[in-house]
């Protein structure tokens, strides 16, 4: 069996506001099966924990949510993105992009080049 | 912005106590519904495709705790938590929680009265622009008196300098305003155009007065009210511009009202009604070209930046350019710049040492309340070692457990600081009475007098829980409940200055309560003086016909009037008129010649009506009293005390002796009459030479005092006299009305005053000493319980533990009273010149005060004591 990795909160957060992103509005549980499908079940996600976080973001100012009717048609609130939220992704995800990019330097470097 | 967009959401939540639950359990539930169609979808059974989500939703009962703490401020709500269970425990110990907030809201209370009194007679800047930039423009030879004075054309001098930012000069004076028929007196100001402009005042209402109104003399009729008197004298009527006024007589156009509560520079002595210097003949002075008169405060601005020293060099030079034209003695004045910031006030000077040491006694009687109550709060959290032991060794956190101990210290300071501000308005109106006789302070509680009862409140709450927390940090959790013998005996060597502050508060306690019980023995003293009139009902009430434009010639016909028209009131016994009042402020003297040595001596003159030795029930010891008939067709007639009598004429009949008249053109008097003395000035002192005219002799129009006998309470006859005098000309108002007990009693404001004030010290100290002693003698009982249980096991007596205990007590007690004693005579040099018909070092005084205050220790330790002796051996010793 693999062993799951645990996921940090802002870790979390960032994957909340890109699957938002990319599929437009979602209720909590459309949010926790796309983040478990396209992590391929590699992270284990306590599906209740993304309620706080999603609370978190909304009282940030990143997303916005109300009730909406679900696909078949039952109560169910709907998150969506605003456009500071989108603003927050962008900032997140170039600082990501270079961290990533930088540890991927690091991970490069052999002894001989530090000579 | 996005933390404090999140912190408000949350703020809000916390404060609402809302709590979003029936959104997270609709979330959940929508949750699980989909993730159970899904799991059926895949397959499962209806039951377990339910019981599958659950697990995969994860642990509910932390989630939704997790989402609890994101909706609120967790440290908000720990502390609500903590007060809830704060107040939970003071309402379990209610004789602690009594006592610990009197006596903060005691201390808490003086210090705010104290401060608002310190505040608004000393730090409060006035209420114009930029305030620090004023200066009063003064001189050194009268830098020392209240009231610096110039002539006007010495301020048309000074005025034109290009050192200073403006001068503007102002001079106060009585005036009676007719307003709508209604005549009543205010306390109006002359000022230079430029007045409003350089103090930087505005208007609320209409406009100040400018330079343009200050030009040709009598061609500007305009005033400016303050938003005070606006409110007392008009309604506060919207359509004030334009209204006109009378102003002794003379018809003005209000133009403004001042804004922002300004009431002029003098602090204490609010002004109502401002006109421009130009009018000054209008509201009856002729001083404009009078350079010998000096009648001017000036007050200028600096320029900005400028620094006082540099200016007033700059201004002396300036001065010096453009003196010529003034007196020789005028011009060779040096002027001074006084910082103005916060106006003047004939309240500071000596008032202000006696209230900074006032202050400087409050604050130390909070530091004792404070100190007595963390005392008291030692004595509980000894009792409640167990609890905090609990509560440690199931996982409470130091931290948590100070910040618990540190919320019941802010929850009592923060009751007694509520219960202090209950009784501010109260305390600082006593206090500023008497402080400040005749001042008009507003008391009301302000931002500031708020601002500092929170930080007093913070302060003292943090005091009072220091002490348990220290106390805690010796609860061993490894020891569980019981306290080694180590931390127990480092506990009682701790609390050696706590001992010292308590000995210090029976002294103190006890040099109070001496000096109040000498001043309230000097009150008796004062009333068994017999001052030598009959001060019962007799009313006073001034009036100023001057000022109505009554000029020499009519002015015996308005006072004969005046007196007839009294003399018919149902009630009225008797009438007469007095230029001065006894015991009141002011005197007035004159130059008399002294037939008997040829010496020139200036001595005490009243003014007076007829009948005015009948009507202030002074003897008449030989001659007569007054009468209509001393008017200007009669001859000059004078009558005189017992000691003029004997300096004047030794060993001889005075009566029928002729006195030289101050006055040009009067040459004698005769003495008609010899009266027994008054004490006029002090009722300590020895009455002195005086000597008495009939006032529709002397063509005064000065203002006088009607003196009114009545039959019973003078106060009914008030309007009754004030509608005769109406009937005798409405343009006359009546002004200070008193009556002469009030005079008498305040007289002896400044001993009650004092005796108020040690009175109140020394109870409050008195209460504060008690607590302590309680508070040392009930620590030292819970620190040793076990040991009494084992000394009464093996056979000790009562006394025995008594002694064991007490021995301490009773040497602070005795150290404390000793101190007391010595201090009381430092204490007593003091207040030494107040004290009256008795000795300050009255035995019986010293003797009853001492048993006083010892009897109250003596009580205070026997409760704990008792308490302790009545134990039972077994379960003293299974105590810990």
């Amino acid at each position: 069996m693999r062993r799951k990795k645990e996921v940090q909160q802002g870790t979390l957060a960032l994957m909340v506001l890109k699957t938002l992103d990319v599929l437009g509005p979602q209720h909590g549980y459309g949010l926790a099966k796309r983040i478990e499908q396209i992590s391929n079940d590699l992270l284990s996600v306590n599906q209740g924990t993304l309620y706080p976080l999603l609370l978190r973001l909304e009282q940030e100012g990143a997303i916005a949510s109300e009730w909406g009717p679900s696909d078949n048609n039952r109560r169910a609130r709907f998150y969506r993105l605003t456009a500071a939220g989108r603003r927050q992704l962008q900032a997140e995800t170039r600082s990501w992009e270079e961290t990533t990019a930088l540890i991927a330097r690091f991970f490069e470097v052999r002894a001989e080049d530090l000579r | 912005m996005k933390a404090l967009r999140r912190f408000l959401n949350r703020l809000r939540a916390s404060a609402t106590w809302r709590r979003d639950d029936a959104r997270f359990t609709e979330e959940f539930e929508a949750h699980l519904q989909m993730q159970g169609e899904e799991n059926v979808r895949a397959g499962m059974p209806p039951e377990e495709a339910r019981r599958q989500a659950v697990l995969k939703f994860g642990p509910i009962e932390a989630i939704k705790d997790g989402y609890r703490d994101e909706q609120r401020l967790q440290l908000l709500n720990d502390f609500l938590q903590d007060v809830r269970y704060a107040i939970r425990q003071l309402r379990t110990s209610p004789v602690f929680t009594l006592t610990a907030i009197v006596s903060l809201a005691m201390g808490i209370g003086a210090n705010a009265a104290v401060f608002t009194v310190v505040e608004r007679l000393l730090l409060r800047p006035l209420a114009v622009s930029n305030p620090h930039e004023l200066v009063y423009v003064t001189d050194e030879r009268i830098l020392t008196q209240p009231s610096p004075r110039f002539s006007y054309p010495f301020y048309a001098v000074v005025r034109q300098n290009t050192v200073l930012n403006g001068v503007a000069a102002r001079s106060a004076f009585g005036v009676n305003v007719t307003v709508n028929g209604q005549t009543l007196r205010a306390s109006g100001e002359l000022v230079s155009g430029n007045y409003f402009e350089v103090l930087g005042a505005t208007t609320d209402v209409g406009r100040p007065l400018f330079q343009e109104d200050d030009g040709t003399p009598g061609a500007h009729p305009v005033a400016v009210i303050s938003g005070p008197f606006w409110k007392r004298a008009f309604a506060s009527d919207p359509a004030i511009v334009g209204r006109t006024v009378l102003l002794n007589g003379q018809t003005f156009t209000i133009v403004g009202v001042s804004g922002n509560g300004f009431t002029g520079t003098d602090v204490g002595l609010p002004a109502d009604i401002w006109i421009p210097l130009a009018m000054q003949r209008e509201v009856g002075r002729d001083l404009l070209t009078e350079a010998r008169t000096n009648w001017l405060e000036m007050v200028g601005r600096l320029r900005t930046g400028h620094s006082r020293e540099q200016s007033a060099e700059a201004l002396n030079r300036d001065f010096q350019q453009r003196a010529s034209e003034l007196p020789p003695q005028a011009s060779a004045r040096l002027l001074v710049l006084v910082p103005g910031d916060r106006g003047s006030s004939p309240a500071r000077g000596e008032q202000k040492t006696a209230l900074l040491v006032t202050f400087a006694l409050t604050v130390l009687a909070l530091a004792l309340a404070a100190v007595n109550v963390a005392g008291l709060a030692a004595v509980r959290s000894a009792a409640r070692d167990n609890e905090m032991a609990i509560r440690l060794a199931i996982g409470a956190g130091r931290s948590r457990l100070d910040r618990q101990l540190l919320t019941e210290g802010l929850v009592l300071a923060a009751l007694g600081g509520l219960a202090a501000l209950l009784i501010i308005p109260w305390t600082a109106r006593a206090l500023s009475a008497a402080y400040s006789t005749g001042l008009a302070i507003e008391t009301g509680p302000d931002p500031r007098v708020l601002a500092f009862v929170v930080l007093t409140s913070v302060l003292a709450g943090v005091a009072v829980a220091l002490v348990p927390i220290v106390a805690s940090r010796q609860i061993s959790l490894a020891h569980g409940s019981v306290t080694s013998a180590a931390s127990r005996g480092s506990a009682i060597r701790r609390l050696t200055a706590h001992d010292a502050i308590v000995a210090l508060q029976i002294a103190v306690a006890l040099s109070m309560l001496i000096s109040a019980a000498l001043l309230l023995q000097s009150l008796r003293g004062f009333n068994s003086v017999d001052p030598g009139f009959r001060a019962d009902n007799l009313l006073l009430a001034s009036l100023d016909p001057k000022a109505a434009g009554y000029e020499s010639n009519r002015i015996d016909g308005f006072w004969r009037a005046a007196l007839e028209r009294i003399s018919h009131i149902p009630g009225v016994q008797s009438v007469s008129l007095g230029r001065t009042v006894p015991l009141a402020p002011g005197r007035q003297r004159q130059p008399w010649v002294n037939p008997t040595s040829g010496e020139t001596a200036e001595i005490d003159t009243n003014f007076v009506g007829p009948r005015y030795f009948q009507t202030l029930g002074i003897p008449v010891l030989s001659g007569r009293d007054f009468t209509d008939d001393d008017g200007r067709a009669s001859r000059a007639v004078v009558i005189v005390n017992e000691r003029l009598a004997r300096a004047f004429w030794p060993d001889q009949e005075p009566i029928g002796k002729g006195v030289r008249v101050p006055e040009a053109g009067n040459p004698t008097a005769e003495v008609v009459g010899v009266v027994r003395d008054v004490k006029y000035q002090d009722l300590r002192g020895e009455a002195g030479p005086m000597i008495y005219r009939p006032v529709l002799q002397t063509h005064s129009t000065d203002s006088m005092v009607l003196h009114v006998r009545a039959a019973a309470d003078p106060g009914a006859l008030v309007n009754p006299i004030r509608q005769a005098i109406q009937n005798v000309d409405r343009n006359v108002p009546l002004f200070q009305i008193t009556t002469l007990e009030e005079q008498f009693d305040a007289a002896f404001a400044e001993t009650r005053q004092a005796a108020l004030i040690a009175g109140t010290f020394g109870v409050l100290a008195l209460f504060l000493s008690g607590i302590g002693v309680y508070a040392v003698t009930a620590l030292a009982v819970s620190r040793r319980t076990r040991d009494i249980g084992i000394r009464m096991a093996l056979g000790a007596q009562r006394h025995h533990i008594i002694r064991a205990i007490g021995t301490r007590v009773i040497t602070l007690i005795t150290a404390g009273v000793c101190l007391g004693l010595l201090g009381s005579f430092g204490f007593t040099g003091l207040t030494g010149t107040l004290v009256f018909g008795v000795s300050t070092g009255d035995a019986a005084t010293f003797a009853t005060m001492t048993v006083l205050l010892a009897l109250i220790s003596v009580l205070a330790f026997v409760i704990p004591v008792r308490a302790a002796t009545r134990l039972d051996a077994l379960a003293a010793i299974r105590h810990e």
